[in-house]
């Protein structure tokens, strides 16, 4: 059943009127313009959410969490996407907090859960190494116990929001065993120890917000593991299965694919008329929009039901290409002017090229930015090889 | 024209800009054509495209299609040229516009002895660098004529610079009563539209060529890498789904390069067979340009995003070419006959 329930509905109601009478409206604005959020607009949107308890989604109920059921954790995200809320930052909130609540001690579950609900705390993820990607299990970055401390050593890298960060959770071999996946440990640094350095890196679309994070013996007490020791691919694959969907973004797809129509009202198109009139485009528009029906449905039927490795997988891909896809679509539309590389980052950046529609520079940059979907969370050809997994013994 | 180069000559010309661009990675206009000696060769489409996929696959910021496109419409003019030395560009783009000329609205209205140009032109390559702006404008009745401006500096013109995706340098440019002198009128008077749609094709075949050369090097870089790059202890290219992936980059590269070499020979054409062959040309290389810069970001992972490794700017100036003068819907409704 792919409709909402009247219960469902009400909560809809509830959301969206939330985000329209009790939600920071400069957090609002700011990301219509599509200029690039600070820290503080982030805590002001995660306080606001805090404040109404939603904060905490995909957290149990006892450590603060929303407690909500897979359609209701649907519902929220559409609607703060429709909203042009800010995305909540998966790092504390969406990865480590669930991991934490499920498998953390009670001194962790009540110092770090409240800090990170009360935006006292921002988190980073430290997974991926120069050696290890796609290939994540042959991590080699080391945590040697050394009485009651681990020291740490080696390099994470891609870390998304260290530069905000307070914390990293890492992925640490902690000792050689038979099967890579084992000897694997979830360990808590704070990232202003002795012997850590963040190296910022750059990226295609200009913006700096991924870093190479560098751990030089960096001491820390055996009480900032997660769990017990190797077992941190069970609980990474745990969380998985609860946030396998996260990548879903339906709502910011269909905000983004109406936006386009709006911006394409305001373009000159081929001969005369403007660009929302243009066959070529709507076909392209339209095209993506069914797409996206589908994938949307594709979503609902999961949520009310048992999602397996290769459906998450499946929809993954599904979902990522799509938004790849409306992001050139946006470039297609803009034309000429995707053309200047603008600083986001400066307020009044819309001034510097005032002959050009004021769109094109952003859409560029998420075409660009949105190229890592397909890169990260899994990469498409991991992805399907799962997929395959799944498939294979058919060919047998 | 001059005769067309000999094969012998076209790799003597390749060489010498292969050897020029392997030692400067960062040249100046002038340098590269007093130093190469290939002032002459910027009038000639074959010679140009030589040269052109040479700076594609060395991926370097020079103003070729810009000054190569501004030399043309002044020789056909028949105004004085300026040496190939100096920058020429051509602006032509508004902001109340798509790609087709005939909506250009920035005006040229006689005044006493000059003229007073009116109007907005948007992302003009190379403006804050040029040494002669050439600028499309609407005088009298509904024509479109062709006016010459030394320097972009000149007073009373407001420039916004910036640079574009490619890391070229470019500027919108506002005309407010801009006053100009009456022999800033090159070519007849109302007649520049034909000029125009010959320029943009002749410009197009430039950056087929370009494209042409980027998108070898993408094949190439994406081959090296995958090839070095060790994950579930095996190098990367290893994998069939990779493997696959970079065979469509090599058969879209194949297309491109034919469709570089039909651009340029069609350019000496009838009107009508020249833009059907340019358009078909543009296409394929905007496909091409998507494609392989899609994938040759995604075999890269990471690396594929950052801004350290070459590979990033060669697929941002490959789309930039994408639609530098029109894009393929237009192109496609060029063919089409629409
Ligand atoms: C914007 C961005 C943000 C990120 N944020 C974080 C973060 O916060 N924390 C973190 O830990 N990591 C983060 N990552 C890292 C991300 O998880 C990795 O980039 C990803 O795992 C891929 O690894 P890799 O980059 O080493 O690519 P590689 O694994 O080297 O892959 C290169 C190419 O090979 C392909 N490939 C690999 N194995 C196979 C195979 N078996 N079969 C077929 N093809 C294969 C891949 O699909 C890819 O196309 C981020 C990455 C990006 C781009």
């Amino acid at each position: 059943m792919l409709k909402l329930t009247p219960e469902e509905v009400a909560f809809q109601e509830e959301v969206r009127a939330f985000f329209a009478r009790d939600y920071p409206a400069h957090v609002i604005a700011k990301n219509k313009a599509g200029q690039r959020l600070t820290k503080q607009d982030h805590i002001d949107a995660q306080r606001a959410l805090n404040a109404r308890g939603w904060l905490g989604v995909g957290w149990p109920r006892d450590v603060g969490g929303t407690g909500w059921t897979p359609i209701e954790r649907y519902i929220f995200d559409e609607e703060l996407e429709f909203a042009h809320a800010a995305g909540i930052i998966p790092m504390a909130v969406i990865y480590i907090g669930p991991i934490i609540a499920a498998f953390g001690s009670e001194q962790q579950k009540t110092e770090w859960l409240p800090a990170i609900l009360e935006s006292r705390s921002f988190w980073a993820q430290g997974y991926s190494e120069p050696e290890a990607g796609s290939d994540l299990a042959s991590l080699r970055f080391s945590a040697v116990r050394d009485g009651d401390d681990y020291i740490l050593n080696g390099t994470k890298i891609w870390t998304s929001g260290a530069h905000w960060a307070d914390w990293i959770f890492c992925l640490a071999r902690t000792s050689r065993e038979e099967r890579k996946q084992q000897g694997i440990s979830l360990i808590c640094a704070p990232l202003g120890l002795p012997g850590i350095r963040v190296h910022p890196i750059r990226l295609i679309d200009g913006s700096d917000e991924l870093a190479r994070i560098e751990f030089d013996n960096v001491r820390v007490p055996i009480t900032n593991r997660i769990g017990d020791e190797g077992q941190a691919w069970h609980y990474a694959n745990v969380l998985l299965k609860t946030e396998r969907l996260s990548y879903a973004h339906i709502g910011s797809k269909k905000r983004d694919l109406a936006a386009l129509l709006d911006q394409a009202a305001k373009l000159p198109a081929r001969g005369s008329g403007t660009m929302d009139r243009d066959p070529a485009f709507r076909f392209a528009h339209a095209r993506i929009e069914a797409r996206l029906a589908a994938i949307e449905a594709s979503i609902l039927r999961a949520l009310r039901g048992e999602i397996s490795m290769a459906t998450a997988a499946a929809l993954k891909i599904a979902c990522t290409e799509c938004a790849q896809a409306i992001t050139g679509l946006a470039i297609d539309l803009a034309g000429r002017s995707r053309l200047p590389m603008l600083d986001r980052s400066v307020a009044d950046w819309a001034d510097a090229a005032p002959a050009v529609a004021p769109f094109g520079p952003v859409a560029l940059q998420s075409y660009l930015f949105e190229r890592a979907q397909t890169i990260y969370g899994g990469s498409t050809e991991v992805q399907k090889n799962i997929i395959w997994r799944a498939l294979a013994g058919m060919a047998r | 024209m001059t005769a067309p180069l000999s094969d012998a000559e076209q790799v003597m010309l390749r060489d010498a800009v292969r050897t020029y661009l392997a030692k400067d990675d960062a040249p100046r206009w002038f340098d590269f054509i007093d130093r190469l000696g290939i002032g002459r060769a910027l009038l000639d489409a074959q010679q140009g495209a030589i040269i052109a996929e040479e700076i594609g696959r060395a991926r370097v910021h020079l103003p070729l299609a810009e000054v190569a496109t501004a030399a043309w419409l002044l020789d056909r003019c028949n105004a004085p040229v300026p040496p190939a030395t100096a920058i020429a560009t051509l602006a032509w783009a508004e902001p109340g516009l798509r790609y087709d000329f005939a909506g250009i609205e920035t005006r040229a209205r006689r005044n006493g002895d000059g003229w007073r140009l009116e109007g907005t032109k948007a992302v003009v390559d190379w403006a804050t660098e040029a040494d002669a702006l050439l600028v499309a404008a609407r005088t009298g009745g509904d024509g479109l004529s062709l006016f010459r401006i030394d320097s972009a500096r000149t007073d009373g013109l407001r420039l916004s610079p910036y640079r574009t995706i490619d890391g070229h340098p470019a500027a919108d440019l506002i005309f407010e009563d801009h006053a100009l002198p009456d022999d800033a009128l090159i070519g007849p008077e109302c007649g520049a539209l034909d000029l125009l749609e010959e320029a943009r094709d002749r410009a197009l075949a430039l950056l087929a060529a370009e494209a042409v050369g980027l998108l070898d090097s993408l094949l190439e870089q994406t081959i090296a890498y995958t090839g070095q790059r060790r994950q579930f202890g095996q190098p990367i290219a290893g994998f069939q789904a990779l493997q696959h992936r970079m065979v469509d980059m090599y058969l879209e590269c194949e297309l491109a390069r034919s469709s570089a070499w039909l651009a340029v020979e069609a350019l000496d054409e009838r009107p009508a067979a020249r833009a059907r062959a340019v358009s078909s040309a543009m296409v394929n290389i905007a496909r091409a340009c998507r494609l392989v810069g899609q994938e040759a970001i995604q075999l890269h992972g990471g690396m594929g995003m950052t801004d350290e490794l070459p590979i990033g700017h060669y697929v941002k100036r490959a789309m930039a070419i994408e639609v530098s003068w029109a894009d393929s819907d237009w192109h496609l409704a060029r063919i089409a006959g629409l």
